[in-house]
C-alpha cells in the first residue's frame, strides 16, 4: 500500500508543476504585457507633454519675438524714432504702447545701435543713458541682424526680476540701423502657463534657456539664475534631441522626457517620479499575481483533490480486490465443494473443490441449472428417488435449509450436501450448496470396524480354545493323556494369544508415536544364530540355514526388537513354505548397511498383492494361504521397527517359487566417522598401501593420493589429523613444495606432517615444519613411535573394561587414532589387576561385569592413594538409581549411559581426562 | 444308527474342541476345514447335523449355509453357526439364511454338546 501512495504522490507534485508552469508563464508575460504597455502609455504621455510644452513655449516666445520685431519694422517707430530729439514723447508713446499690447511685456525699451539705453516703459530715468551692451539681447540682435529670445537675465528695472528679452532691430528707410526695440518678458507669466501645464498633465516642467539658465521650474517662482547645463537631459534637448530617460535625482528615481524649443534654442523636460508612473504597473502586477496565486492555488488543491480522490479510489479497488481475492481464496482452500446458485438455480460461483469433486463424476452435463444437473446426477446415486425429493424440498422451500448424503455408485463416492440460502439486503438471492466428501470418513469407519472385526475374531479364534478345553477338563472325566493334550492346547493358544496381543499392543505404541528404542551395540551373529536355532528347534519339518559372513557385524539397536523382526521374518518362511522346504538366512555387509534375508522356497506371494504386504491386518489371500493363520500383524510391526532403527525391509517374490523378505540396518558410519583421517601422500602403491595398514592399526581412517597436487586439494578442503609426505611424488610438485604449502595455509598450519622418504633432508624437514622424519625403510613400530608423538593423547594409556567384547571393540575404534595406548579387561578382577600392573591415564568402566563388578571396581581405585585420581568415564546400560548416580557423581566419575551415549562425546570425555583435549598445538610445542 | 456330524473350521484346535465337545456320544464326526470342502462333504455324506464356522478361507460360511439351503437334499439338515466374529450383523444374515442355532466363540462345549443333542432330537 505504500507504494501507490509514493507514486501518486510524485504524480500529484509533477501534475502540479506541470500546469503551475503554464500559469507562472502566463502571469509572466501578462506583467510583461501589461507593464510595457503601461510603459508605452506613461512615455508617450510625458514625450507628448515635453513636446507640447516646447511648441508652446516656443510660440508664445517667437510670437512675442514676432510682435517686436513687427513693431520695429513700423514706420511710425522709425518716424518717431528720427524726430527723436523733436519730440521724444512719440519714442515713449511707441514705447508704452507696445508694452499695452502683451500683458506678458514686463518693460519695453530702446537702445541706441551701440547699446545706450534711450527711453524706457514705464520710466526708469535712472538707467536712461547706461550702456547695455553686454546684455544678450544686445548681442543677439547685433549678430543676427533679427528678432532675437535672449538668454534669461536679471533686469535693472522694477525690482531687478528675472526676465527674458525679445529684442527685433529697427532700421530707417535706407536699411540703416537705427537702434534695438527690446520687450523684457516676465518669467511669471511663463511660470503661469507652465504651473498649468504640469498641473493638468501632472509632470513636473522645467524650461531652460540656450544658455542652460533654468527659466522655469513648474510653479516654482523662487529659483534665481541657476544653471541646469549639469543636466544631461538638458544637454541632449540643448543639442537639439529630444528623448526619454529615467534618472536617479535628489527627488528619487524619475522618468523624463525632454525636448529642444527649436526657434529659440531652448530646452523643455518633462518628469515623473517612475514609482508614481509606474504605479500603476505595480497595481497591476500585484492584482495579477494575486489572481494568478490564486489561481494556482485552486488548480493545486484541485489537483490534490483529485489525487487524493484517485488514490482513494485506488485504495477501494485494490482493497476490494484483496477482498475478492482472500475471498477467492479461502473459497479455494476450502476442502468442501461450495457452489452458489441464483434463484434460477443458474451457477454464479464455483470453488476449486466442487470443480475437483465434480470431475470425478463422469457423464455430468456441463451447463444447466443445479435442478437439471441434480438430476443427472440423481441417476448416479444409490438412491435416486430419496435424492430427488430432497432437490425437490429445496425447490418448494427456498427459503428453507437443507441436507443429504448421498453416495454414488460408480465411482463409489459419498457425499453430504448442506444447503443453505443466501440473502442480502432483505432480498433472497439464491442458495449456497456445500458439498463434503464423505468417502474417506466412510471408508475410514469401515476400516475401522473392519479391524475390529478382525482383531476381535483373531483374539477369539485362541481364546475358544482356551475356554473350550479348560471346561472340558474342568466338566469331564479324562484319562491323564487327554488331559495333558488338552493343557497342552490351552497352553499353546494362549502363547499364541498372548503373541497376538503384544503384537497389538506393540504396533499400537509404534503407532501412537510412544515408542522409544535403547539402543546398544550388539553382534548380528549372535542373534542369528540364536533365532535360526530356536526355529530348527520348533520346525522338524524345515531346514533352517544361517549363512553369515566371517567378519563379526556390531550394529546398534534394540537387541530384543530385530530378533523380533528376524523372529516374524523366519515364522512367516516356514508358515508358507511346504514341509521339508528350505529356509535359508543370510546376512551380508553392503556399503554402510548390513542386509539380513531370510529366504523361503514357499508359496510366494502374488504380485497383485505384493503392494499391500506390509499393510497392518492384512494377508495374502490364496487358496493355499487360507488354510494359515495369521493375524496380518507381523510384516507391519517388522516395518515399523525397523525403520525405528533407521534401517529399510523389503521383499522380492514371485508366486510359487518362495519369497526373500530382507531387512537393512546401519552399521559402520557410526563407528568408523568417528576415526580421525590420515592423509598418505605417496605415488608408490605398495608403500602406500603398506602405511595405510600400519596407520589402520594406529586408529586412523586413511586416503592416499600420489601427487602433491592432489594432496593440497584434499587437505585444504578439510584439514586431516595427519599427512604422511613422501618426497617423490607423481605430479609437478614435490614433497618439500607440498611441506611448505601445507605450512603456509591457515587450514593446514598445524596440521602433524610425518616426512617418509628415502631420502635425505631432516633438518630441512625440520625447518620448513614437519613433525616427524622416518626414512624408508621403517619399521611399524617406528612409525607408530613417531604418529603417536605428533598426536595429541601421545602415549597415554586407556583402560577399557567392559565384559561385553564388542562394547570394548566399539570403545577401542572410537578412542583409537588418538595416540592413546589402549588396554582392554573383561571384568573387575582383570582391570583391577591391568591398573596395578600399570596405572592407566583414564579408564572407561562398565558397572555391571560377572564377578567383580565396576562398583567394587570403583571402590577399590577410591581406597587406593595411588588411583585415587584417575579419572573414570562409567559407559553403562542399567538404568541407575538417583542414590547410585549421586554416588558416582562424587566419585569424580562421568557417566554416560549406553543407550544414550554418542561416540563422539566418549571420545570428548577421554581426551579431556587423559588432559589432550584438542588444543593440539600446544601440546606439540613442548 | 449313529447321527454324522459336519465340523466346518479352518482351525485345527477348534474342530478338536467340537470333536472333544461331542465326544461320548455316538457320532460320526467329519471335519471339513474350509467352505468348499463343507460344501464338498456335506453334498458327500449327508450329515445329520453341521456345525458351521463363518470365517473361512475360500466360500464364507454364509455362502456355505446359503448353498446348503438351496440344496433339496440338505434344506432341512440343522446347522449350528459357531463363529468368533462379531455378533450383531452376522447372527441376523446366520438365521434368516437358515441357521438353527447361533454360538458365539468362544463357546461352552458342554453347549455345543447340548445343542446337538437338543437338534438331533427334534429332528427325529
Amino acid at each position: 500500500m505504500r507504494r501507490p501512495r509514493g507514486h501518486l504522490g510524485r504524480l500529484t507534485a509533477a501534475l502540479v508543476l506541470i500546469s503551475l508552469v503554464p500559469l507562472g508563464l502566463l502571469t509572466y508575460l501578462t506583467l510583461r504585457l501589461a507593464e510595457s504597455a503601461v510603459h508605452g502609455e506613461v512615455e508617450r504621455k510625458l514625450t507628448s507633454t515635453a513636446t507640447m510644452s516646447a511648441l508652446l513655449v516656443e510660440k508664445e516666445m517667437t510670437s512675442l519675438a514676432d510682435l517686436v520685431g513687427a513693431y520695429a519694422g513700423r514706420p511710425a517707430l522709425v518716424e518717431a524714432l528720427e524726430d527723436a530729439e523733436d519730440d521724444p514723447e512719440a519714442v515713449t508713446l511707441h514705447l508704452r504702447d507696445l508694452r499695452g499690447i502683451h500683458h506678458g511685456i514686463f518693460t519695453t525699451f530702446l537702445a541706441e545701435p551701440d547699446g545706450t539705453l534711450v527711453d524706457i516703459s514705464p520710466s526708469t530715468p535712472e538707467i536712461v543713458g547706461k550702456d547695455f551692451s553686454f546684455r544678450d539681447w544686445y548681442k543677439g540682435v547685433t549678430t543676427s541682424g533679427r528678432p532675437y529670445i535672449s538668454e534669461v537675465y536679471r533686469t535693472q528695472a522694477r525690482g531687478e526680476a528675472l526676465v527674458v528679452a525679445a529684442a527685433a532691430p529697427i532700421r530707417g528707410p535706407s536699411g540703416r540701423f537705427l537702434g534695438i526695440l527690446v520687450a523684457a518678458y516676465d518669467l511669471d507669466h511663463l511660470r503661469t502657463v507652465s504651473a498649468g501645464l504640469e498641473e493638468a498633465q501632472d509632470v513636473k516642467l522645467r524650461i531652460v534657456d540656450q544658455s542652460g539658465i533654468l527659466v522655469t521650474s513648474g510653479a516654482d517662482a523662487s529659483i534665481g539664475l541657476e544653471s541646469a547645463r549639469n543636466d544631461p537631459r538638458v544637454r541632449a534637448a540643448l543639442a537639439g534631441r529630444s528623448g526619454l530617460t529615467q534618472l536617479d535625482t535628489d527627488d528619487g528615481r524619475r522618468l523624463s522626457a525632454y525636448a529642444p524649443v527649436r526657434t529659440i534654442g531652448w530646452a523643455v523636460t518633462a518628469s515623473v517620479p517612475a514609482d508614481t508612473a509606474f504605479a500603476a504597473i505595480a497595481g497591476l502586477r500585484s492584482t495579477v499575481v494575486a489572481i494568478s496565486a490564486a489561481l494556482g492555488l485552486v488548480l493545486a488543491l484541485a489537483l490534490v483533490f483529485l489525487a487524493r480522490n484517485l488514490y482513494a479510489r485506488r485504495r477501494a479497488e485494490q482493497e476490494a480486490q484483496r477482498l475478492a481475492d482472500v475471498n477467492r481464496a479461502v473459497l479455494d482452500a476450502t476442502v468442501d465443494g461450495i457452489s452458489m446458485v441464483d434463484t434460477e438455480g443458474n451457477t454464479l460461483l464455483r470453488n476449486t473443490a466442487l470443480e475437483m469433486i465434480l470431475s470425478q463424476i463422469p457423464g455430468l452435463p456441463e451447463g444447466g441449472t443445479m435442478f437439471e444437473r441434480a438430476a443427472a446426477i440423481g441417476e448416479l446415486t444409490t438412491d435416486p428417488a430419496g435424492f430427488r425429493e430432497f432437490m425437490a424440498s429445496l425447490a418448494e422451500r427456498p427459503e428453507s435449509d437443507g441436507e443429504y448424503e448421498l453416495e454414488l455408485r460408480e465411482p463409489k463416492l459419498s457425499f453430504k450436501l448442506f444447503s443453505a440460502p443466501v440473502e442480502g439486503d432483505g432480498e433472497r438471492l439464491g442458495r449456497i450448496i456445500t458439498v463434503r466428501d464423505v468417502t474417506g470418513e466412510h471408508e475410514a469407519d469401515r476400516l475401522k470396524s473392519e479391524i475390529v472385526a478382525t482383531v476381535s475374531h483373531e483374539l477369539r479364534t485362541p481364546l475358544a480354545s482356551i475356554v473350550g478345553f479348560s471346561e472340558l477338563l474342568l466338566t469331564r472325566e479324562l484319562d491323564s493323556e487327554t488331559r495333558g493334550r488338552y493343557v497342552q492346547t490351552i497352553y499353546k493358544e494362549a502363547s499364541r494369544l498372548t503373541l497376538l496381543i503384544n503384537d497389538f499392543l506393540d504396533l499400537q505404541k509404534i503407532e501412537s508415536g510412544n515408542f522409544t528404542l535403547s539402543l546398544e551395540p550388539f553382534e548380528l551373529g549372535d542373534i542369528l544364530a540364536h533365532q535360526v536355532g530356536l526355529f530348527s528347534g520348533q520346525s522338524l519339518a524345515h531346514e533352517l540355514e544361517l549363512e553369515s559372513s566371517n567378519e563379526p557385524v556390531v550394529v546398534l539397536g534394540e537387541r530384543d526388537r530385530i530378533e523380533q523382526v528376524l523372529g516374524n521374518l523366519l515364522s512367516n518362511a516356514i508358515k508358507y513354505s511346504p514341509a521339508g522346504g528350505r529356509v535359508r538366512v543370510t546376512a551380508e555387509l553392503r556399503d554402510d548397511a548390513v542386509r539380513v534375508s531370510v529366504r523361503d522356497s514357499g508359496l510366494g506371494i502374488p504380485a497383485a498383492q505384493q503392494a499391500q504386504i506390509f499393510t497392518k491386518f492384512f494377508r495374502v489371500d490364496s487358496s493355499d494361504t487360507r488354510k494359515i493363520g495369521g493375524t496380518g500383524l507381523g510384516l507391519a510391526l517388522c516395518r515399523e521397527i525397523v525403520e525405528a532403527h533407521g534401517g529399510r525391509i523389503g521383499f522380492e517374490s514371485s508366486e510359487g517359487e518362495g519369497s526373500t523378505f530382507w531387512f537393512e540396518l546401519p552399521v559402520g558410519p557410526r563407528v568408523h566417522d568417528q576415526r580421525p583421517r590420515a592423509l598418505i601422500v605417496e605415488d608408490d602403491p605398495a608403500a602406500a598401501s603398506l602405511l595405510a595398514e600400519h596407520l589402520k592399526d594406529l586408529g586412523f581412517a586413511s586416503s592416499t593420493v600420489a601427487t602433491g597436487e592432489a594432496a593440497l586439494e584434499l587437505a585444504f578442503e578439510h584439514a586431516p589429523a595427519l599427512v604422511c609426505l613422501d618426497m617423490a611424488l607423481a605430479g609437478e610438485l614435490d614433497g618439500w613444495e607440498v611441506l611448505a604449502r601445507l605450512k603456509e595455509n591457515p587450514v593446514t598450519v598445524n596440521v602433524p606432517i610425518v616426512i617418509c622418504t628415502g631420502r635425505n633432508g631432516r633438518e630441512r624437514a625440520a625447518a620448513l615444519g614437519a613433525t616427524a622424519f622416518l626414512t624408508k625403510p621403517f619399521s611399524a613400530a617406528r612409525l607408530r613411535e613417531a604418529v603417536k608423538r605428533v598426536l595429541p593423547a601421545g602415549g597415554r594409556s586407556v583402560l577399557v573394561v567392559d565384559d561385553e567384547e564388542n562394547v570394548r571393540r566399539l570403545v577401542v575404534e572410537t578412542l583409537g587414532g588418538n595416540g592413546l595406548e589402549l588396554r582392554e579387561a573383561a571384568d573387575g578382577a582383570e582391570a583391577l589387576e591391568a591398573v596395578a600392573l600399570r596405572r592407566p591415564d583414564a579408564i572407561v568402566l562398565d558397572l555391571i561385569m560377572p564377578g567383580v563388578d565396576g562398583f567394587v571396581v570403583l571402590e577399590r581405585l577410591q581406597a587406593d592413594e595411588e588411583t585415587r585420581s584417575i579419572p573414570v568415564v562409567v559407559l553403562t546400560g542399567r538404568n541407575l538409581s538417583p542414590a547410585e548416580r549421586a554416588r558416582l557423581r562424587t566419585g569424580g566419575v562421568s557417566l554416560l549411559e549406553k543407550s544414550a551415549y554418542s561416540t563422539g562425546e566418549l571420545r570428548r570425555l577421554i581426551l579431556q581426562a587423559v588432559g589432550a583435549d584438542g588444543d593440539a598445538v600446544e601440546f606439540l610445542r613442548v | 444308527m449313529a447321527a454324522t456330524i459336519l465340523i466346518c473350521d479352518d482351525h485345527e484346535t477348534l474342530r478338536d474342541l467340537a470333536r472333544a465337545a461331542l465326544e461320548g456320544n455316538d457320532y460320526t464326526i467329519v471335519e471339513a476345514r474350509d467352505g468348499d470342502e463343507s460344501l464338498e462333504l456335506a453334498r458327500k455324506v449327508r450329515p445329520d447335523l453341521v456345525v458351521l464356522d463363518l470365517v473361512m478361507p475360500g466360500r464364507s460360511g454364509h455362502e456355505v449355509l446359503f448353498e446348503l439351503r438351496r440344496d433339496p437334499l440338505l434344506s432341512e439338515t440343522p446347522v449350528i453357526v459357531c463363529t468368533a466374529t462379531r455378533r450383531t450383523m452376522n447372527e441376523r444374515l446366520a438365521i434368516e439364511l437358515g441357521a438353527d442355532r447361533y454360538l458365539e466363540k468362544p463357546f461352552s462345549p458342554g453347549r455345543l454338546a447340548e445343542t446337538v443333542t437338543e437338534l438331533l432330537g427334534r429332528r427325529t
